[in-house]
């Protein structure tokens, strides 16, 4: 039963303080239990619920820090998966700023801010679970591109149908991409730095995501046929900055 | 003065006798204060180390295990006195109006 307690209370000590302050409140907490072992009720009851003692212990200008970091990098997440289902996001990322690539600023906040927030604090052992998430979400992105560009166009589908049915498969790629990337960063803060690498990769694949929605919306009729190569050495970019990005997270 | 003031005049009142480990500091505290959380008091403490009232080292008494210990620095013992002045001109306030 005190286990549960515990593991309660570092979760929460993870999440509400940095690395080292989180270490140090879960060593003197779990010395002062066993100067005098309690049940889970007795627990409750004389230190409260882990999250307020945590609340109370726990400095809240770093915290409020942390929330402002974990606002921007959400936004730098969420704001390329939400390019075409929110009109006023569509116009930042087309119209708002013509001599800027949004994504690519996105791109390279997140992941700047990313890499030099989550700092090396000791020996972070690789989880066995990362390297098989960041596996599925290559395949998945790779997957739905080989099937929209390869598999889709040879479909029995009306010609009209082809475009929105492009649209959904990468709409539903950048909202996975969303929710892995989310997962990333929040187990970055709770269990090992090295998850940042999940979110770095998230990010890349919802941005280039974002980049092909933009090419397939795209109304200049010239775009697709004759600036191909500069599509796709754009797309090409994302996808080698979010490579390298993923690698650097990992170490 | 509130009762947050009294803990921590409390709390430095325990280390001006001698250093102690967390929870010879909670123990007599909780005992003191039933109705105040464990979780309140500890949080206090580290205020006070925050704020440069106490420092810690990992240390033992008589050869047992080793804990971390908690001591009183200088301005800790500065604002001891000056939480203690305090309690004394409360309760001679509260003397004059009859409250004993």
């Amino acid at each position: 039963m005190k286990q549960d307690y515990f593991t309660r209370l570092a979760l929460a000590a993870r999440w509400r303080m940095p690395p080292g302050e989180a270490k140090e409140l879960l060593a003197d907490y779990r010395e002062i239990l066993e100067e005098n072992p309690r049940t889970e009720e007795e627990l409750l009851r004389e230190l409260g619920k882990p999250w307020t003692a945590v609340r109370l212990a726990a400095d809240s200008g770093a915290y409020r820090r942390w929330l402002a970091v974990f606002a921007v990098l959400s936004l730098c997440l969420l704001l390329p998966a939400l390019c075409t289902l929110l009109p006023g996001v569509w116009w930042l990322f087309s119209g708002a700023f013509p001599h800027i690539s949004l994504e690519i600023v996105l791109l390279t906040a997140g992941l700047a801010l990313s890499l030099a927030y989550f700092q090396r604090q000791g020996r972070d052992p690789l989880p066995v679970l990362l390297p098989v998430l960041l596996g599925l979400l290559i395949a998945l992105c790779a997957g739905v591109n080989w099937w929209v560009w390869r598999i889709l166009p040879g479909l029995p589908l009306a010609a009209d149908r082809l475009g929105p049915t492009a649209k959904i498969a990468y709409e539903l790629l950048g909202l996975a991409a969303s929710l892995s990337g989310i997962f990333g960063l929040t187990a970055a803060r709770v269990y090992n730095r090295r998850w940042r690498a999940l979110y770095v990769l998230s990010l890349a694949v919802g941005v280039l995501t974002c980049a092909v929605l933009l090419m397939l919306g795209s109304m200049d009729m010239e775009a697709g046929v004759i600036q191909w190569d500069r599509y796709f050495y754009r797309f090409l970019g994302i996808a080698a900055i979010g490579l390298a990005g993923t690698g650097v997270a990992l170490c | 003065m509130l009762k947050r003031d009294l803990i921590v005049l409390c709390l430095l009142r325990l280390l001006k006798g001698a250093d102690r480990y967390g929870y010879e500091l909670m123990r007599p505290l909780r005992e003191a204060f039933p109705d105040t959380k464990e979780s309140a008091v500890y949080a206090l403490l580290r205020q006070l180390c925050r704020e440069g009232y106490t420092e810690q080292y990992q240390g033992s008494a008589s050869g047992g295990p080793v804990r971390k210990y908690y001591r009183l620095t200088d301005t800790g013992g500065e604002r001891y006195a000056a939480l203690l002045e305090e309690w004394r001109r409360l309760r001679g306030t509260l003397a004059l109006l009859g409250i004993e």
